[in-house]
């Protein structure tokens, strides 16, 4: 679990990027974790299908929280089709948590909120 | 003595700290033997066989209630029945108690949820009003809020349930003010003693109560198996719940004859290994703490343990307890800025550390608190001075990764 509090994980949970209320998104897509009441709201602008500006806010762990600060820059200018396609390995990967670990899901509530995306 | 030691759990777990007796107790190796042993040499139903090895369970089997009833100075056996949990038990009164419209069920603000939802369905499906006597900020129950509701409602009143010891703040209700209040309109008093049952003397008479209940797993007993006191001319006067094998004597067409008590509200095969566990683990529980200089002694030094915890933590930049100056007994919860409690646990786990993080089933309280959860740490017999001090030192370690 270490490895994954990583000091990289840490400081996009204290200063998360992309963080605050889209007043006029196109899109939005929620996630809530009921075992703990941890919740993410994603805000997508879409021109042609293609993600032109991307907000989140919600609160939570530091885990769920860094998570999505740490992919949300990926997100820009992607298809949103394909970013609907989008597996949880891509969040587990990238802060090297085992799909075994008890704290799997704080992770993959960014990927549950992209996928909510409607 | 060391207690330590006679727990198989903290053998096979090198380094294991584990503070979270709140959430259930681990187990020691009378209480697992026995286990063994039921399986092993008597295992049979209860009531049921006319041969040797069933005679051996039904035996233990009463002697399990008769050892609960002693613990708890209940007048008899007759006066407990075994359940699964505290929950069964507090959902077996509110569904048993004959509540009509506009009867007032009181309940408190710092219940376990298993003590708010069964009387929220019972006032949806009855239209019976629930109150709930409030918490100060402090996190004490008021009691002045109970005598409130009294002089309101009078003897619309039906119910009075509480808990006895909170399972977030730590604190204890005066359970016996609160029967005696509630007595005043002859409401009926329930007591869910889960939280209080392994940390102090739980005496049924001296509290004056109708029903008690506990879970078995919170005092180093096994899982599956719970107690509930009620008193024998209430238990003579109420249907049984469940309803199945083992609780009548005779069904006929139209003649239903009930078994003796406390039979009558044991339906189908228990859990005859646990509610023999125990047995096992009160008498264990009871010599331990007679080993240990009494009861006096035993709070003595769970109450210096307790408060080294919360001097430890207040030691943390950016703590804050869950409650104010209240007394503990225990159990401490808290939060600490900026750092969620998920967070906490999961990186105390990583030193063998266990603690409960999130709402421990308490999401009103935390509420009523604006608090989106807390960290909380819970003694159990086993717990030791060193324990504790690990704790706050790796807390603090946990605090430097995100101050950093």
């Amino acid at each position: 679990m270490n490895e994954t509090y990583t000091k990289e994980l840490i400081e996009n949970y204290k200063n998360p990027k992309r963080f605050g209320k889209m007043e006029t998104p196109d899109l939005t897509g929620r996630a809530v974790n009921d075992l703990c009441g941890d919740e993410l709201t994603l805000y997508v602008k879409n021109e042609e299908g293609k993600v032109t500006d991307i907000m989140f806010d919600g609160r939570g762990c530091a885990i769920c929280i860094g998570s999505m600060s740490l992919i949300i820059e990926e997100l820009m200018d992607r298809n949103i089709y394909d970013l609907l396609k989008i597996q949880e390995d891509t969040i587990l990967d990238k802060i090297g948590m085992k799909k075994d670990s008890p704290r799997v899901r704080c992770a993959t509530l960014s990927i549950e909120a992209i996928k909510n995306l409607k | 003595m060391n207690i330590k030691s006679q727990f198989p759990i903290f053998n096979n777990n090198k380094g294991l700290i584990y503070l979270d007796s709140a959430s259930t107790t681990q187990k020691p190796e009378a209480v697992i033997d026995s286990i063994v042993q039921q399986y092993s040499n008597n295992n049979s139903n209860v009531h049921r066989g006319l041969y040797k090895i069933a005679y051996k369970t039904d035996t233990k089997w009463v002697e399990a209630h008769s050892i609960v009833a002693k613990y708890i100075n209940a007048k008899s056996y007759k006066e407990v029945f075994f359940t699964k949990n505290s929950t069964e038990g507090l959902n077996w009164i509110a569904n048993t108690v004959s509540l009509s419209p506009d009867d007032v069920v009181v309940i408190s603000e710092m219940e376990h949820h298993s003590n708010v939802l069964p009387w929220m369905k019972v006032s949806k499906e009855k239209g019976v009003i629930l109150e709930k006597i409030k918490v100060s900020e402090e996190g004490t129950l008021d009691l002045s809020h109970l005598k409130e509701l009294v002089s309101k409602y009078g003897n619309r009143m039906k119910v009075v349930s509480v808990l006895h010891q909170s399972n977030v703040l730590g604190t204890v209700n005066n359970v016996e003010e609160i029967v005696k209040v509630a007595k005043t309109v002859g409401a009926l008093t329930v007591i869910d003693a889960a939280q209080s049952i392994a940390h102090m003397e739980i005496d049924v008479q001296k509290i004056g109560c109708d029903v008690l209940v506990f879970s078995s797993h919170k005092i180093y007993g096994p899982s599956g198996i719970g107690v509930v006191y009620c008193k024998e001319e209430l238990l003579n006067s109420f249907e049984p719940w469940l309803r199945g094998g083992e609780m009548v004597k005779s069904v006929e067409e139209d003649n239903i004859l009930y078994n003796d008590l406390p039979w009558k509200f044991e339906a189908g095969t228990p859990a005859i290994e646990a509610g023999i566990g125990l047995g096992i683990a009160l008498k264990w529980f009871e010599k331990s703490v007679e080993e240990l200089g009494g009861w006096s002694e035993f709070k003595r030094k769970e109450k210096a343990l307790t408060t080294l915890l919360v001097d430890g933590l207040k030691e943390i930049e950016g703590i804050k307890l869950v409650g104010g100056e209240i007394e503990r007994e225990g159990i401490v919860s808290f939060n600490i800025d900026g750092i969620h409690p998920h967070d906490i646990s999961s990186l105390l786990d990583e030193n063998g550390i266990c603690v409960r993080a999130g709402y421990h089933c308490v999401q009103p309280l935390h509420q009523k608190l604006g608090l989106n959860g807390s960290t909380r740490v819970s003694l159990g017999i086993y717990n030791t001075k060193e324990d504790i001090e690990e704790t706050i030192k790796q807390l603090k370690k946990v605090v430097n990764i995100f101050r950093k």
